[in-house]
């Protein structure tokens, strides 16, 4: 190393200043100062230190910040901290910790480390990485080998950068930055990574145009943008990407109309422009989208009629154009549709009446037209299609259910024949019994229409709702369509009166109480710690309806509201005292999805218990929130909820019987908490669950012969818990199973033969438990297993044939025997 | 026996085997052949500082030949011997001039030693401290001194 330095490094000037020196006690101003150092000794003093250290140097003076930023140093510091470098791997599933330093390194130590250390990689998947500067390590573009990148669910924020994709990704194929805080715009540059097939940037905060280079990324299949702050109208460039399958534009403020060159995307399924501010009428040319599966258009301000020529796109199964100024009729082409599922089309302008030749829809799923302006009867022809499971027709001019109807609805009712779910109508009668909570027949919630001659109805709100085994009250949305508060900004309020001639003891408590309404809630809230009385005020229902008024914010549609921003009084939610945080919860009411994960929460925030009021709600997914405390009860008062994921929280404490009887829900995601205690039976009822996913608590017990009622189920996962017993041969009943985790528990016994015969497993974990017998040979005909652990076991006798020769079948089964 | 001189003509007789420690004096000796009795001039090292140059080559002249390099082994500045220690325990001023003298003698243990210590001084010290200690001008403008401050609070206020 010496000897390559001495050559580098001009070391003439110092010598000779040097000379003139002569006594070593005379140095107080000497040139033998660190800042009078060459560079590249200044170099190898620094790089000793760790990086994570050093960088903070660079701001000791323009000198430090040459040296630290230079390759040279870069180079030597990661001879000292980097060790053994595999530049053999090809794929990286996980950011070491060297990687996790990446984005807050200079750029050209950056590429230094990408050379040494990635240079050859295929596959970064660096999701849910916690890098110590939240910034996209936009280096990686320099690897010509990679093809897949994902860094989603890393709190990335700033902008990507405005040459991302200039001359680098030269091979990426897929590129995942969803679910971070990315701001700024879309960078023209990105339509230079000419191979991309998945580009997916939903949830961040992207704002500006869609770029109209995107149009130049001739090999996109996924175009993934929605839940940002895109604005401007859809670049008709989008129209070219000829390969395009799937184009989520939704949750954004684009504006204009739908180009018309978007009905050139021949290979489309999936269209999804709700929740903008699209104007325009829907075009005919829409339906030359032979392919569609799904079209979303609703919550935009779309006019005009609804174009019969959709119900010729044969392939069509979900179409909703709900929340526009949609009017006319429903199309009575609807009815000669071979594939419509679900068509939702709430809250527009429509007239006239529901065509009985949707009776002949025999896909239907699903009709929904609440508040429109229709009249007439239900068709008694709806009433008998075969999978007909909802039918909402609240809030319009008055819909009759006619006596023939109601008699067929009762009979129908305990009949086999009928299944639908759930009816929204103008019924007057009681609401039903439930006998069996967890098998939902038909929740009748009663609803005004918006008729003149229904004021006799006005009497039926408020009602209760006997839904669960808990009573929900609930506000009819039409007596107060704006009771969502009001923002008052805070120069509006009141000036609170001023105290600071007055001791705060010496006023009455309601003065005082009347001037903690008007500090903010994070503020007030504070204060409980200040006496007993303070705090019995802060936590009472008066205060938080006070406090409501003068602070709480006003939402922009009360009608169908998605929660995917949260506000900083939604944060409040988490950590406010329970009547309060119930109060809250009535403003959101409506809510049909809550996507918060990765959100920034306050410090001991919990799931709060008044989340079970909001029974619209379909999505709850608060991930990686550091939540704490226990799930609450109350969560299972959420019928409508497909999907609830809470994982990666603190959360501790049982997991509540009462999710068991979420009767629609399809993914359960607990996993990485502190939970323990027995799985509940009652979630093995859970028919429609496809995804259960509870592996890295400290769930304990047996589970049982009950996981049969799985019947949906497509993903177990139980990993890492201390689960005991032997694994229930039920398992083979559940005919739909992809992916079996049991790996990491306290398993004995034998592994049943039934498993043998899920001919959909593509993976199985049994490593670390106590297994014995012999290993069941047939698991490894299964056709498409291509994971298969069962490593530290006690497994006896020998390997089957094929799995000893497993070497050769390296690709596709990642086999882990002791 | 070698001779070598000083830049301001002090003359050193050391053994070869302390001579040889240095990269550039071996590469010089074998260059000029044994028999030469000249003395080898190191214009760019004082008197004083060979002084202590040697003082450390005599202290090192049995350590045994080293290791091949281990690469798996990272290097950590606190590897330092503790006859090491005590010898670097010297003025800021002499510190660097050794590490620059090890550097023009290619003298790859005393260098990293040297560096290893200095790297010690500044571990775990904030910007401002080590503005301090070394004496180091801010020159940046305070709008640079924030942007680089701003690229760095992953690393700085821990």
């Amino acid at each position: 190393m010496g000897s390559v330095l001495s050559r580098l490094i001009p070391f003439k000037k110092v010598a000779l200043r040097a000379h003139k020196k002569q006594k070593l006690n005379e140095r107080a101003d000497s040139v033998f100062q660190f800042p009078n150092l060459p560079l590249e000794i200044g170099s190898e003093i620094l790089s000793w230190l760790p990086p994570n250290q050093v960088m903070q140097y660079r701001r000791l003076s323009r000198t430090f910040d040459a040296c630290l930023t230079s390759r040279y140093f870069a180079t030597l510091n990661l001879s000292r901290f980097l060790g053994v470098v595999d530049t053999t791997a090809t794929n990286r599933l996980t950011a070491n910790s060297f990687d996790l330093l990446l984005p807050g390194l200079p750029k050209t130590y950056q590429e230094v480390y990408v050379s040494l250390e990635l240079s050859s990689v295929v596959k970064l998947s660096w999701s849910y990485s916690k890098f110590r500067r939240l910034r996209i390590p936009d280096s990686l573009g320099t690897i010509d080998t990679l093809e897949y990148l994902d860094l989603s669910y890393c709190l990335l924020e700033g902008p990507i950068p405005t040459d991302f994709g200039t001359d680098t990704f030269k091979s990426l194929r897929v590129l995942r930055l969803h679910c971070n805080a990315l701001s700024r715009e879309i960078p023209e540059s990105i339509g230079g990574i000419k191979q991309l097939e998945k580009l997916n940037l939903m949830f961040n905060k992207l704002s500006g145009p869609i770029p109209s280079t995107v149009g130049s990324l001739s090999n996109l299949k996924t175009l993934c943008l929605n839940g940002n702050r895109l604005t401007s109208s859809i670049p008709p460039e989008i129209g070219s990407l000829c390969s395009l399958e799937e184009l989520y534009l939704n949750s954004n403020q684009l504006s204009g109309e739908i180009p018309i060159e978007l009905a050139n995307l021949g290979e489309l399924r999936k269209l999804d422009i709700s929740k903008n501010l699209i104007t325009g009428s829907i075009r005919d040319e829409i339906s030359q989208l032979s392919k569609l599966l799904s079209l979303d258009l609703s919550e935009n301000h779309l006019l005009g009629s609804i174009p019969a020529s959709l119900a010729r796109m044969h392939r069509l199964r979900d179409l909703s154009l709900s929340s526009n100024n949609l009017s006319g009729k429903i199309p009575v082409e609807f009815g000669s549709s071979a594939s419509l599922e679900h068509i939702h089309i709430n809250c527009n302008k429509l007239s006239g009446v529901i065509p009985k030749q949707l009776g002949q829809l025999m896909t239907l799923r699903c009709l929904q037209v609440v508040g429109n302006n229709l009249t007439g009867s239900i068709p008694i022809e709806l009433c008998a299609l075969p999978r007909l499971r909802e039918l909402h027709i609240a809030d319009n001019c008055g819909i009759t259910v006619s006596e023939e109807t109601r008699v067929n609805q009762e009979q129908l009712k305990h009949a086999p024949l009928s299944q639908i779910d759930v009816l929204l109508t103008s019924s007057k009668e009681p609401p039903p019994p439930q006998k069996d909570p967890f098998k939902s027949t038909s929740i009748m919630v009663h609803q005004q229409n918006r008729s003149s001659h229904t004021s006799d109805s006005l009497a039926a709100s408020p009602l209760e709702v006997n839904v669960l085994p808990l009573k929900i009250s609930l506000r009819s949305l039409s007596t107060s369509p704006n009771r969502i508060f009001k923002l008052l900004h805070p120069s509006k309020l009141h000036p609170p009166p001023q105290s600071t001639s007055i001791q705060l003891p010496t006023l009455t408590y309601d003065i005082i109480f009347h001037i903690l309404t008007y500090l903010p809630p994070s503020h007030s809230i504070k204060l409980r710690r200040l006496s007993q009385m303070f705090n019995t005020y802060l936590q009472s229902r008066a205060y938080a309806v006070e406090n409501i008024k003068n602070f709480a914010v006003e939402k922009a549609d009360a009608v169908i509201c998605t929660a995917v921003d949260m506000t900083e009084y939604d944060r409040l939610w988490l950590v406010l005292p329970p009547a309060y945080a119930a109060l809250y919860a009535e403003s959101h009411l409506d809510t049909t999805s809550i996507d918060w994960p990765f959100m920034r929460m306050k410090a001991g925030a919990k799931v709060p218990p008044s989340l079970g009021m909001l029974n619209l709600l379909t999505r709850l997914n608060l991930g990686w929130c550091s939540l704490v405390g226990e799930i609450p009860r109350e969560l299972g008062a959420l019928v409508n909820l497909r999907v609830l994921e809470l994982q990666r929280n603190d959360l501790s404490g049982e997991i509540p019987c009462e999710l068991g009887n979420l009767v629609q829900l399809e993914v359960l995601n607990l996993s990485d908490n502190l939970l323990e205690g027995c799985l509940p039976r009652e979630l093995f009822r859970l028919r429609t669950l496809k995804e259960f996913k509870l592996g890295h608590n400290r769930l304990s017990g047996e589970l049982g012969e009950y996981v049969d009622g799985l019947q949906g189920l497509e993903v177990f996962d139980v990993s890492v818990n201390v689960i005991q017993g032997q694994i229930p041969a039920g398992f083979g009943n559940l005919r739909k199973l992809k992916e079996l985790r049991l790996n990491d528990n306290s398993f004995v016994g034998e592994v049943p033969g039934e498993l043998c015969t899920l001919v959909e497993m593509e993976v199985l974990m049994l490593n670390r438990n106590r297994l014995t017998g012999e290993f069941p040979s047939a698991l490894e005909r299964l056709p498409r297993l291509k994971e298969l652990k069962v490593a530290h076991n006690q497994f006896m006798g020998p390997l089957p044939p094929k799995l000893r020769k497993a070497t050769k079948l390296m690709d596709r089964l990642m086999m882990h025997i002791s | 026996m070698v001779k070598i001189t000083s830049s301001d003509n002090q003359e050193f007789t050391i053994s070869k085997e302390i001579a040889n420690q240095s990269v550039l004096i071996k590469n010089m000796l074998e260059d000029v052949g044994e028999s030469d009795d000249q003395p080898i001039p190191l214009p760019n090292v004082s008197g004083a500082i060979l002084q202590k140059v040697i003082e450390y080559a005599t202290m090192h002249k049995d350590d045994p030949p080293p290791a091949p390099e281990d690469e798996t082994k990272l290097k950590t500045s606190e590897d330092i011997e503790e006859r090491d220690k005590e010898f670097m325990q010297l003025d800021q001023g002499t510190m660097f001039e050794i590490i620059l003298a090890a550097n023009y003698l290619d003298m790859k243990n005393l260098l990293d030693l040297g560096c290893k210590t200095v790297a010690n001084m500044i571990k775990g010290k904030s910007v401002e401290e080590v503005r301090k200690l070394f004496n180091i001008v801010n020159d940046f403008t305070p709008e640079e001194e924030e942007q680089i401050r701003k690229e760095n609070e992953w690393c700085e206020d821990r």
